[in-house]
């Protein structure tokens, strides 16, 4: 009896282990669902979603260059000089002005040194929409890591649109290792 | 395919001998000492490797760390995040540089030459672009100093004031010594300070001055400036020494016009060059004929010339019915009647520090009426040159206790000038001692008061360069610490409101910006104002006269050898002492990084048993010092050199103990100090390794320069390049569609000057690894200079040949990489995946170039001023990690975007390798072989165009231009 327990305790533990490493271990250390606490309760749900704020009033780096950017703290001012200017997490941002001590936000999508992504690449040129590799950002009101963002996601996402050699030689390198590392 | 004899080249005087095999050595003697001295035997080895295998689970437990982001408060206008802005700027030495600035959210982290400017356009020597590593250097100052202790600026300034209010009453003298000046402005702040205080006195002294040429043109012509060239009007260069394309003033102009002479692309004709010249210059490397003369016998050589050719043009100069000292004959009537043919289409030049032999040298300019075509002296009231003789007599008067203040302007005599002791022991007399300095160094160490200046990339400024350009300095960035403007300092101590941005601005729009708006003129960097015609100069006989006399009364010196001193083109007068990246650039002749050393001829060390790296004593009449030798051929029997800049006693961890002080070997006579003088040599019997290059990453003697001369080349375009070899492949080639990078070197135009590896280290994060790395081969460039010699050892030509990944089509190292971390692009690069690598060295193993580098250790990046300097659009690679040239892929990738941005496509100019921009003499093309209209498209049929090692059939993606020389005799 104890004998065929141990077997079946043992087949239990090692199926276990073979479906979570099957199926989770390939999203380890990629952060997937990382939704961090921010210093300020700032909802993208309400200025994106409800309030239909484009993207790239407050990230309007995206279209220029490499980084989205962090919204500069005064650009918050823009609205909340007349909107709700005396909300705690409004005062947070008149404070960080005051102060001269900027918000110290937690980043929440990693990009590791060793590769080079660029906003302006894909908003500008590919046109592709921020919710394509950012999730609904307008529904979440604490924003968290959509998708994996690993290489595998960024090369399908290439060959499905066709943008990787062999099938476009204008474009082509899109596949190539050295169009994102170096 | 017929056999052509190839000439022979050699990397050095001991190993010119040495079969090739011999050569090849595998391991490098002590290479893993510091490993053997832990790692005892097997057993240590496994316990080492235990715990390494023990640790990675604990690694890999390990949660990302939380990241920050932080934003803008209030975010300028101009500086979006990840998007390079550009300013244009001046940089004030050596002659000056225009410059653009490439800055990365408010940080210069590239610097290149201003494409607007008339006389650069674009080229970039590397003391200019190295200088954006000395502006992050964390030994500056970061306050101002009272006797070492940190003080405000009010209180300084006020107790400045006072002693001077004090000193000026007393009658006692106050001087002001500092570099050349061409600052407009800076000499209307000199007025305004001598209107405040009359006993002020501006002394110019420069650590290698080129006062001899400024007094020889004040003689001559009467005015007191440096003479401007224009090589790219002339077909004859005679120079005397001067090392015009290497540390002279404006090189990167002169190497410019020069190459810009020298392009059989262009025109079936190259202007031709002759240098007569004690020790191998970067200019003599280049010379379609050189001639090793000792310094003492040009001046007889040069009287020589004159005197032939004022019979020839029948204009008596020299003074009549005189005996001219004895010179070679037929040398100096050759040089005479090669002159003559090119009368008007010639420039002659020396850098004897001797004012008389300039006077000859502008007489011999004058009768083949040179001026106004291809050299000018322009007058010019902004220009204060360096007056040797005016330092000499402070240092005299210093010593008497006539002088009752002196402010050291940005110079540094405790340490340049020759006779220190006197130095400091005059000083000592001094009731007020001020210096204003950006970082420590000797001078600051013996005064009572530091002004800390902002770096040039810091501060407000201009400069005149005669005859109509007029150029500002603008900061690129906020001062780092708590210095000030140099300027703005005198200016504080000249009136009461000290705001040197006002002044200046006020002083161009009244005086220069007439019809351009301060804002443009800005943006350019630069100004054209209208000039007065080129007025014809007249020589003045009597001074020719003068100059004779002085000349015949040279008498020969104590010792058997005549030391000269030199400037090598990194480092040049050593005020970047703290720079790494200049004591690590290899010296383009000597291939030595991180030291100096006794250059002598291989005849010479034979004579005295002498070998490189043997210490020696060199003695003057009254100094001595120890230094190692290093044997170069080329050099003049007679004559030793030694290199100034190194040496330092005081300055950051980088320039301190590399080298020796080579300054104390000056000595003041006939009004400059003189650079030559007699000393003896003996061997101490003690040795020591110089940190060379040349013989690390070589090729091994194989066939790789094909060289001509111009004689061969119009005869046969295809001359030097005939052998060629059918190569067949198993592969059946890469898809050769879309875009097909290719570069092209043109060996006949590149100088050597050792620009490109600079700008190479900037623009790719490149670590400096040291000179005890450098002696383990370990040097991390990825684009290196090889430097050939061919022929005798007494005078050798030289080739120099750059060399980076050649992006070969069927690359060796690819096929042998066990991870797939270095494969080909579809647009033909050579990918090298650093996230990939994991450091099994078999891809450098395998490379016939030697370009590869390895990163042994993680380079230390943890100055956090320093690491402003990286540039963010390229990774720093970590330890383990294979590294080499990427063609400049992310410039490659920034232009592709823009032109898409754009939506046009893709143009030449869009894409510039960081070597290629900073190109003096622009001799680096690149392009996309699929797109007809590039250059490289169009040149790689050309019957020069050959690729390095073709027969092992790599295919590589870089080619070269034969070398081509203007030479009479075969090649």
């Amino acid at each position: 009896m104890k004998k065929k327990f141990l077997i079946l305790m043992s087949v239990v533990v090692v199926g276990v282990g073979v479906f979570v490493i099957t199926t989770e271990a390939q999203r380890f250390n990629y952060n997937q669902g990382y939704a961090p606490e921010q210093p300020i309760k700032y909802s993208h749900k309400l200025h994106a979603g409800d309030y239909q704020i484009p993207c790239l009033y407050c990230h309007f780096a995206a279209e220029k260059g490499r980084h989205a950017g962090i919204p500069p703290v005064e650009l918050c001012m823009n609205c909340h000089k007349r909107v709700a200017p005396d909300k705690p997490e409004i005062l947070k941002i008149k404070d960080a002005l005051n102060s001269g001590k900027t918000i110290e936000w937690i980043k929440v999508h990693h990009f590791p040194d060793f590769a080079y992504f660029n906003h302006s690449q894909h908003v500008s040129v590919g046109k592709v929409a921020c919710q394509e590799c950012h999730g609904p950002v307008e529904t979440m009101v604490n924003v968290r890591q959509e998708k994996m963002l690993n290489m595998g996601w960024c090369l399908d996402c290439h060959r499905l649109k066709g943008i990787a050699a062999p099938t476009d030689h204008k474009n082509a390198g899109a596949s190539d290792c050295a169009k994102c590392h170096y | 395919m017929s056999e052509i004899p190839q000439p022979i080249y050699w990397l050095d005087v001991e190993r010119k001998n040495i079969p090739e095999d011999e050569l090849k050595a595998e391991f490098i003697e002590g290479e893993f000492d510091s490993f053997n001295k832990v790692v005892k035997g097997r057993r240590d080895f496994l316990k080492i490797m235990g715990l390494g295998l023990a640790s990675m689970p604990l690694v890999s437990c390990m949660r990302i760390p939380v990241k920050k982001a932080l934003p803008y408060l209030q975010k300028n206008d101009t500086v979006v995040p990840g998007v390079a802005n550009w300013y244009a700027t001046y940089h004030p030495v050596n002659g000056g540089a225009a410059l653009l600035v490439k800055t990365r959210e408010g940080r210069p982290v590239k610097i290149e030459g201003n494409t607007a400017c008339p006389y650069s356009q674009g080229g970039l020597m590397p003391i200019h672009q190295a200088s954006v590593l000395s502006l992050y250097d964390s030994h500056r100052f970061k306050n101002p100093q009272k006797k070492s202790q940190e003080v405000s600026w009010s209180s300084i300034d006020n107790e400045i004031v006072a002693a001077l209010d004090r000193i000026q009453a007393s009658g006692k003298k106050i001087a002001l010594v500092t570099g050349t000046v061409s600052s407009p402005s800076f000499v209307a702040i000199i007025s305004l300070l001598k209107k405040k205080y009359s006993n002020l006195v501006h002394i110019v002294y420069d650590a290698f001055s080129s006062s001899s040429v400024i007094l020889a043109n004040k003689d001559a012509f009467g005015l007191p400036v440096e003479t401007s060239y224009s090589f790219d009007k002339a077909e004859l260069i005679v120079s005397f020494g001067a090392d015009f394309l290497g540390t002279m003033p404006h090189a990167q102009e002169n190497t410019r016009q020069y190459s810009s002479r020298r392009d059989l692309k262009v025109e079936n004709r190259m202007l031709k060059h002759i240098q007569i010249e004690s020790l191998m210059s970067l200019s003599g490397a280049n010379a379609d004929l050189r001639i090793p003369l000792s310094d003492s016998k040009q001046g007889a050589l040069i009287l020589g010339i004159l005197s032939q050719l004022q019979r020839q043009v029948g204009k008596q100069v020299l003074p009549a019915g005189i005996s001219l000292p004895a010179t070679d004959v037929q040398l100096s009537t050759k040089l005479a009647m090669d002159l003559l043919e090119k009368r008007g289409k010639s420039v002659v030049l020396s850098d004897s520090k001797d004012k008389s032999v300039q006077v000859m040298v502008n007489a011999i300019n004058w009768l083949l009426d040179n001026y106004n075509n291809t050299l000018a002296v322009h007058g010019n009231p902004y220009f204060v040159g360096a007056n040797d003789a005016d330092f000499e007599e402070l240092v005299q008067s210093m010593g008497r206790g006539e002088v009752g203040a002196v402010l050291f302007h940005e110079t540094n005599p405790a340490y340049t000038y020759y006779d220190q002791s006197s130095f400091k022991k005059a000083l000592e007399n001094v009731e007020l001692k001020v210096a204003l300095s950006y970082a420590p160094d000797e001078t600051t160490a013996v005064v009572d008061y530091v002004l800390p200046t902002n770096y040039y990339l810091e501060s407000w400024g201009d400069h005149f360069r005669a005859p109509k350009t007029y150029y500002f300095t603008q900061p690129v960035i906020q001062p780092l610490f708590g210095s000030r403007m140099s300027l703005e300092s005198l200016l504080a101590l000249a009136s009461e409101k000290a705001d040197y941005y006002e002044f200046l601005k006020k002083f161009a729009q009244s005086n220069y910006l007439t019809g351009t708006s301060w804002e443009k003129a800005l943006h350019d960097g630069l100004v054209e104002v209208n000039s007065p015609l080129a007025s014809p100069v007249k020589l003045k006989s009597e001074a020719v006269s003068m100059a004779f006399g002085k000349l015949l009364q040279k008498g020969e010196g104590d010792f058997n050898f005549s030391l000269k001193l030199y400037q090598k083109i990194g480092l040049l007068d050593g005020r970047e002492g703290n720079n790494p990246w200049l004591h690590e650039l290899p010296d383009p002749i000597t291939k030595a990084t991180w030291d100096n050393y006794l250059l002598i001829s291989p005849q010479a060390a034979k004579e005295y048993a002498l070998e490189s790296g043997s210490i020696v004593t060199v003695k003057a009449t009254t100094r001595m010092m120890e230094v190692p030798v290093l044997v170069q051929p080329g050099t003049e029997v007679n004559t030793v050199g030694l290199a100034i800049g190194y040496g330092r006693t005081v300055a950051g961890k980088v320039g301190l103990g590399v080298g020796v002080n080579g300054h104390p070997f000056q000595a003041f006579r006939d009004g400059t100090i003189q650079n030559l003088e007699t000393v003896e040599i003996k061997d101490t019997g003690k040795k020591r390794d110089l940190a060379l290059t040349q013989t690390h990453h070589s090729m091994q003697g194989r066939s790789i320069i094909k060289e001509t001369t111009l004689q061969e080349y119009l005869n046969d375009p295809h001359a030097g390049n005939k052998q060629h070899h059918s190569t067949l492949s198993m592969w059946s080639g890469h898809d050769q569609k879309g875009h097909q990078w290719a570069m092209m070197i043109d060996l006949t135009k590149c100088t050597g000057c050792s620009g490109c590896i600079i700008s190479c280290n900037a623009e790719n994060n490149i670590p400096v690894v040291g000179q005890q790395e450098v002696f383990l081969r370990r040097e991390m460039h990825w684009l290196r200079l090889d430097r050939y010699y061919k022929g005798d050892e007494k005078n050798p030509e030289v080739v120099f040949m750059p060399v980076m990944c050649q992006h070969c089509d069927n690359a060796p190292c690819e096929t042998v990489c066990p991870v797939l971390a270095t494969v080909q692009s579809t647009d033909g690069l050579n990918q090298q995946v650093y996230n990939r690598c994991v450091g099994t060295r078999y891809c450098a193993n395998n490379c016939p170039y030697k370009v590869r580098r390895f990163n042994w250790f993680d380079y230390p990046h943890d100055d956090k001023y320093q690491n402003m300097a990286l540039n963010p659009d390229v990774v720093v690679r970590s330890r383990g990690v294979m590294e080499k040239c990427s063609l400049c892929v992310h410039r490659i990738q920034e232009g592709k975007l823009e032109a898409k941005k754009q939506g046009r496509g893709l143009q030449e100019d869009d894409i510039k390798t960081a070597c290629q921009q900073s190109c003096p003499a622009n001799a680096i093309m690149f392009g996309d072989l699929n797109d007809p209209n590039s250059s490289v498209a169009k040149f790689v049929k050309n019957p020069r165009n050959y690729k390095l090692l073709e027969e092992l059939n790599v295919r590589p993606r870089v080619s070269y231009l034969t070398k081509v020389r203007n030479t009479e005799r075969d090649a």
